[in-house]
């Protein structure tokens, strides 16, 4: 009994973190690039290190049909992508869409008729010497409305399943920028 | 004699002196016969060998956490996936070791424990930090509590299950039901530690859990909308903790009885609560349309939940009548007094009075308790009976004192004197226990 024990649980603590990896791999394989523009801060995760907290231009939307959200719940929200390449979202519902590209995101309040909501992937995870840098590098481009200053998180979408593929200034990764502006 | 049963013997051995079943010279004689010191000796050092052993696992644990922390990102995903398994592989490695060819000793199991407790964490913290994660602290504690839980069974494994412990309650406290399954895994391995027959391995772990319940009442115990419903969920939960108590805790050592203690505690405080009229006036009758609306909202796991503890705490009331273990009845039966109050409260319109005849039952009811705890701990010369009984008095009188406005002057000399009676009896019962 504890050999069959022992066996499950060894599996089962391989078996999970490995389908968590195919799932990740399958989002960044398969999944449609949206470009989101961010702005970015500098927090620190006591299990994961420093990361850059992902700020995003677009955080309150209506719903859709004016449908009732529940707070504090998970709801779906529509994307479509602008003239400028970048991706926005148009309305929250809690029913799946059936076409179009969507994702899973948490519905937090509702305001003045639009519904305050946080992404699903507001983290970019770097070192702890970087992290301070890119938030730092990144200040003043915040506000920035030049496109190739604007900062942009490039994210796989699949099944309503994001997972950021890289942070952009411009055009240059935010590692290329680093190099080229120290 | 095999080692574990010496060890019992002799940890028997104050309380059969105690209960004046063998005098002090018959004891020595055992300990000689069966070279008790030597083995106390011997287990002090394999105590000390298995505390270090599990505090340098901990820190290697941590240590391992860290250094991923720091955030290896020029490795290339493929080696960072390597490296977000490699610490469990090899946690994993020893853990079989712990048991094949043959069965290691404590330390071992320990150091195991603790190895494979913080490499499953890392291994899952690395994953999310390659794929930059968000919003899934709770997916990360659940796993990690889900995948170590078996362990707590396998393993001989304290400070693990200690830090599960801890986990489990995080996880209870901040998220709602079903969280309450993670103290179910903490009751088995209380259950488990209480028949190994290591007496400071079980007072240690149930007083741990009995905090530990504590910490978790607010969130497990809760029914939306309902403050009646919730405190019989929270009485419900202590009779539970005080007859498991009671049933599994049989030593009289106020030490090694915490779940009896922890749980009396509770049903007192909760009936002391409820002697407050402003209290009682939130609470609705059991049928009325406010506590039925508040029990249609509950999900399946958490009605699941609510019926089980009341299954369970009426089936332990039951169980100890049909044993004819009458002592645990008068705070047990205060659960059964707080359910026919729900159900006899008239409708919210003609109450006032009703609430007001029910705060001064409940007095009453807990003021004749703590006289027989008092009677109790005088004719069985128990310190920790006389000062519960001393105690519920108290608190109710000073709780009353409080809830009326007077002066600070006659509050200050109502608290001397309480103190005094405490000192007092307390003197005067050592005294007698002397003689």
């Amino acid at each position: 009994m504890i050999k069959l024990l022992i066996a499950i649980t060894i599996v089962a603590q391989l078996l999970i973190p490995a389908s968590m990896i195919l799932r990740y791999e399958s989002v960044l394989d398969h999944g449609e690039l949206m470009r989101f523009e961010v702005r970015p801060v500098d927090p620190v995760n006591p299990f994961r290190g420093r990361y850059v907290r992902l700020n995003f231009s677009q955080e309150r939307v209506p719903s859709k049909n004016n449908e009732k959200l529940p707070q504090r719940s998970d709801a779906y929200a529509l994307i479509s992508v602008d003239d400028q390449g970048l991706a926005n979202v148009t309305s929250l519902s809690v029913n799946k869409p059936e076409n179009g590209t969507y994702l899973k995101v948490s519905v937090r309040y509702r305001s003045a008729g639009l519904y305050s909501f946080r992404y699903p992937f507001d983290r970019y995870y770097a070192n702890e010497a970087k992290a301070p840098k890119i938030e730092g590098a990144l200040r003043d481009r915040r506000d920035n409305t030049l496109d190739d200053l604007k900062v942009v998180a490039e994210i796989k979408i699949k099944d309503g399943f994001g997972v950021i593929e890289e942070l952009y200034v411009g055009k240059q990764t935010i590692h290329e920028y680093l190099q080229h502006n120290k | 004699m095999k080692k574990t049963n010496i060890r019992w013997l002799n940890d028997q051995l104050p309380d059969l002196i105690e209960q004046d079943v063998i005098t002090d010279d018959v004891a020595d004689s055992l300990r000689d016969h069966y070279k008790m010191s030597e083995l106390e000796q011997a287990q002090s050092l394999s105590i000390m060998t298995i505390i270090l052993a599990s505090i340098g696992a901990l820190f290697v644990g941590g240590g391992i956490i860290l250094i991923f922390a720091h955030n290896w990102e020029t490795l290339g995903k493929t080696t960072r996936t390597i490296l977000a398994f490699a610490p469990l592989v090899i946690a994993q490695a020893l853990l079989i070791s712990a048991f094949y060819p043959k069965q290691r000793s404590r330390a071992w199991h320990e150091v195991c424990g603790v190895l494979v407790f913080c490499s499953v964490a890392s291994s899952i913290a690395i994953i999310g930090q390659t794929y930059h994660i968000s919003n899934d602290t709770q997916a990360f504690l659940t796993w990690w509590f889900v995948l170590v839980a078996p362990l707590v069974f396998i393993l001989r494994a304290h400070l693990m299950s200690v830090l599960m412990m801890i986990l489990g309650t995080a996880l209870c406290m901040q998220y709602d039901s079903p969280y309450w399954l993670c103290l179910l895994v903490l009751i088995g391995y209380y259950l488990k530690v209480n028949f190994s027959g290591n007496q400071l391995l079980r007072s240690q772990t149930g007083w741990l859990l009995g905090i530990c319940f504590g910490f978790c009442m607010a969130s497990i115990g809760r029914i939306p909308d309902s403050s009646g419903l919730s405190i019989m969920l929270m009485m419900s939960i202590s009779v539970a903790t005080y007859l498991l108590g009671y049933l599994i805790e049989p030593n009289n050592r106020f030490w090694s009885r915490p779940l009896t203690n922890i749980g009396a505690v509770g049903i007192a405080g909760f009936t002391i609560a409820l002697t407050f009229r402003d209290l009682l006036n939130d609470i609705s009758p059991l049928f009325s349309k406010g506590s039925i609306d508040a029990l249609s909202m509950l999900t399946w796991h958490q009605t699941l939940f609510f019926a089980s503890l009341m299954v369970l705490s009426i089936s332990l009331i039951i169980f100890n009548i049909a044993r004819k273990r009458f002592e645990s009845l008068p705070l047990a039966s205060l659960f059964l007094i707080y359910l026919l109050f729900l159900i006899l409260l008239p409708e919210r319109s003609h109450a006032a009075f009703s609430y007001f005849a029910w705060a001064i039952v409940f007095s009453l009811i807990l003021l004749g308790i703590g006289i027989w705890y008092v009677y109790l701990g005088v004719t069985r010369d128990s310190t920790s009976q006389l000062n519960f009984g001393l105690i519920l008095m108290m608190s109710l009188v000073l709780m009353k004192f409080f809830d009326q406005d007077f002066s600070l002057i006659s509050r200050g000399i109502v608290f001397i004197v309480i103190g005094l009676v405490f000192i007092g009896v307390n003197i005067w019962h050592s005294r007698r226990k002397k003689s």
